[in-house]
């Protein structure tokens, strides 16, 4: 408030001793118990139970009878319900089938929370044509991963499903009822299933990374890795060698194997705080970092060589595709930049409205893909815009 | 202020009263034996001294209790008010959650029980807006909270946009302000909204501590409460069921508030945050991101 001989300032010089002498310091407020100890908060996210990372596998008939989750009545809904208005896309999920053909994201909840819409989750459109295919409607907007097979792995806040390329669930993963808010902030945020679809790797919301055996009527947590680094903020697979290159959120990077569940080695020695990773096609493993920031690639022969430095701050969103192309954006951020490793040119794309997360390259390298908030599925294929597609 | 609360804050300067006058009795005891030991011009002098200190406080005393029994005249006016329409209203009177929840808010498109309102940014603004980097976006929104907040003379408060899932987050512990906002979500135009928002929670509490009753407020050069309630309504138009609306909202256990959307201080910041968004201009954003050192 401006500055005035408030009674405050009063109190708190000459006449507050005698006060003290009397009946307290201060206010008469209430029951005249406070001050507390504990800070005064107004809106936040301060309600909502941590998250945890899946620990069971539902049966099949459990499975089935998972609801999507639904909005809560007004009156029970907080700040983690507030709904954003023309923001149909998740950041958090972006994958491209093996084939290049169709591309899965996660439309947010906050249409349906203003009534403008009927589904949320997992949406899979026609790279071609930009059209959407299919809604899935699972109510999931964490992390998405495909294989080789065309499965997909499907995260959310405590859920994962394992979907076949048909839709069909095969597998559902939970560590508790998932909760409906748009403004639910940790969500599963990385997800991998290794090349011969037995083992899927899960970076839950709680920063633990699991490895799950999902083979035949198998459905279990093999794994944990790298737990004594604390909480993972991100993690890659090699599509090489399968390789499993995780990120603490200290910057700390380690190699595990996930088949055996054990650490295989460390990440490259790089000024800087490790902040975003991603693997290339022949096993190099791009490292982002932010304080120093730069990008950074370590070949499978341990040639470690360092790239353009990077405007935005971390967390990043890293993409590896064919021909050495790496494309970084800073969390939150709209510029993304495009090294090409082998020509060793750097470009900063055309600016995205609003922001951008998730991103991915075609099998050709040749397209860039993004998942935007407020711009929904956008690709780039050279040229000084990017290309939108059907908003769901 | 509830009538409850009316009826606390008379006990106890009832009970100030009280012990103002045992010590006013225990000092003119110890003064008067000391009339046997302690002898001289300075001791004269002292008891001298003591008789209009004495005095003093009789009056005190008295003031104190006609306090008191005003207070509880304005209770008691205030219940047979409510009783009289049939409304709690926004200050209330059974102590419920539905207190928090009157119709106290400063006039807005926002009220308890309708669909919130966050504001329709100009178009230019929101193209604008999205085409700035995150780090210009950051630096232009600590400009727009800190301008928020000097205009209710807060200064040097922590901002941050570090926060994760809701969209933005105000606390003040031991008298110190601090917002975070979520920075993955600035890009929207939305959260223009939210950083006039958080800062007006800032001025809530500001207006809540300012509004206190003081014990000493009948003291001569004191500002009394009603002084304070109407150097409030002057400057910022916050009126007098407004801040008591939100000193209910805060004495009230968490678990005890009424609906969030509805709370009193939740409806007041939405509707200084809408107006913020429907009134930033391409100017204003100008000078923003001149203030910010960006653009």
């Amino acid at each position: 408030m401006t500055p005035s001989p408030s009674r405050r300032s009063l109190l708190g010089a000459s006449v507050l001793p005698a006060a003290l002498s009397l009946v307290g310091c201060g206010s008469l407020r209430g029951g005249g118990d406070e001050p507390s100890q504990d800070p005064v908060t107004a809106d936040g996210p301060g309600e909502t139970e941590p998250a945890a990372s899946p620990d069971r596998c539902l049966s099949a008939e459990d499975a089935a009878r998972r609801d999507r989750p639904t909005p809560p009545p007004r009156e029970e809904a907080g700040p983690e319900n507030e709904a954003i208005p023309d923001r149909p896309l998740s950041e958090h999920g972006l994958a491209l089938f093996a084939d290049g053909e169709r591309i899965a994201a996660q439309q947010t909840s906050d249409a349906l929370m203003l009534g403008d819409s009927d589904t949320y989750g997992t949406v899979v459109w026609s790279t071609a044509d930009g059209t959407i295919l299919d809604r899935l409607d699972n109510g999931l907007v964490g992390a998405i991963a495909t294989d080789s097979r065309g499965r997909l792995a499907i995260g959310g806040v405590t859920t994962v499903e394992i979907r076949e390329e048909d839709g069909e669930v095969l597998r559902t993963l939970t560590g508790g009822e998932e909760p409906f808010g748009p403004g639910i902030g940790k969500r599963v945020s990385d997800l991998a299933l290794t090349s011969d679809g037995t083992r899927l790797v899960v970076l839950g919301a709680d920063g633990r990374v699991t490895v799950w055996a999902v083979d035949g009527d198998t459905c279990e947590i093999e794994h944990e890795l790298a737990a004594d680094l604390g909480p993972a903020i991100a993690f890659s697979l090699s599509p090489a060698d399968g390789t499993l290159a995780v990120c603490a959120e200290d910057g700390t990077v380690e190699l595990w194997d996930p088949q055996a569940g054990t650490r295989t080695g460390t990440g490259p020695e790089v000024p800087g705080t490790v902040a975003g990773l991603a693997h290339a096609a022949d096993g190099t493993l791009i490292v982002c970092t932010d304080g120093e920031r730069a990008v950074h690639a370590l070949d499978p022969s341990g040639t470690l060589t360092s790239g353009p430095e990077l405007t935005s701050s971390g967390p990043y969103r890293v993409a590896a595709g064919a021909g050495g192309r790496v494309a970084v954006v800073g969390a939150g951020d709209n510029r993304v930049l495009l090294w090409e490793r082998e020509a060793d040119g750097t470009t900063e794309l055309p600016v995205v409205r609003g922001s951008v997360g998730r991103l991915v390259f075609s099998p050709d390298g040749g397209t860039l893909y993004g998942a935007s908030p407020s711009q929904g599925v956008i690709a780039w294929s050279g040229g000084d815009s990017w290309r939108t597609f059907e908003t769901p | 202020m509830s009538t409850d609360h009316a009826s606390a804050q008379a006990e106890r300067i009832d009970t100030g009263a009280q012990r103002l006058e045992e010590l006013a009795e225990e000092l003119g005891a110890t003064v008067g034996r000391s009339a046997g030991s302690w002898i001289g011009p300075d001791a004269e002098a002292f008891r001298a001294e003591w008789s209009s200190t004495a005095q003093a406080l009789r009056t005190g005393t008295q003031e104190l209790l006609a306090r008191s029994a005003e207070l509880s005249r304005h209770r008691d006016e205030q219940d047979t008010a409510s009783e009289g329409d049939g409304q709690a209203g926004a200050s209330g009177t059974d102590g419920g959650s539905d207190t928090t929840t009157g119709s106290s808010a400063q006039d807005g498109p926002n009220a308890p029980g309708e669909d919130a309102y966050y504001g329709e940014v100009d178009p230019e603004v929101v193209e604008r807006w999205e085409s700035m980097s995150r780090e210009d976006r950051e630096a232009v929104a600590r400009a727009i909270i800190e301008e928020e907040l000097a205009q209710y003379g807060l200064e040097d408060v922590p901002v941050d946009f570090d926060l994760t899932g809701s969209n933005g987050w105000w606390e003040v512990s031991d008298g110190a302000h601090s917002i975070s906002i979520n920075g993955d979500r600035l890009d929207t135009p939305r959260l223009l909204h939210t950083l006039a928002h958080e800062a007006r929670h800032a001025a809530q509490w500001e207006a809540v501590q300012d509004t206190e009753s003081g014990f000493w407020d009948w003291l001569p050069g004191v500002d009394s409460t009603a002084d304070d309630y109407e150097r409030l309504e002057e400057e910022h138009g916050f009126t007098r069921e407004e801040i008591d609306s939100w000193r209910e909202h805060f004495d009230t256990p968490k678990d005890e508030r009424g609906p969030y959307l509805d709370q009193s201080i939740e409806v007041d910041a939405r509707n200084a945050g809408a107006e913020v968004s429907e009134e930033l201009t391409m100017e204003d954003l100008d000078r923003y991101e001149e203030l910010a050192g960006v653009g």
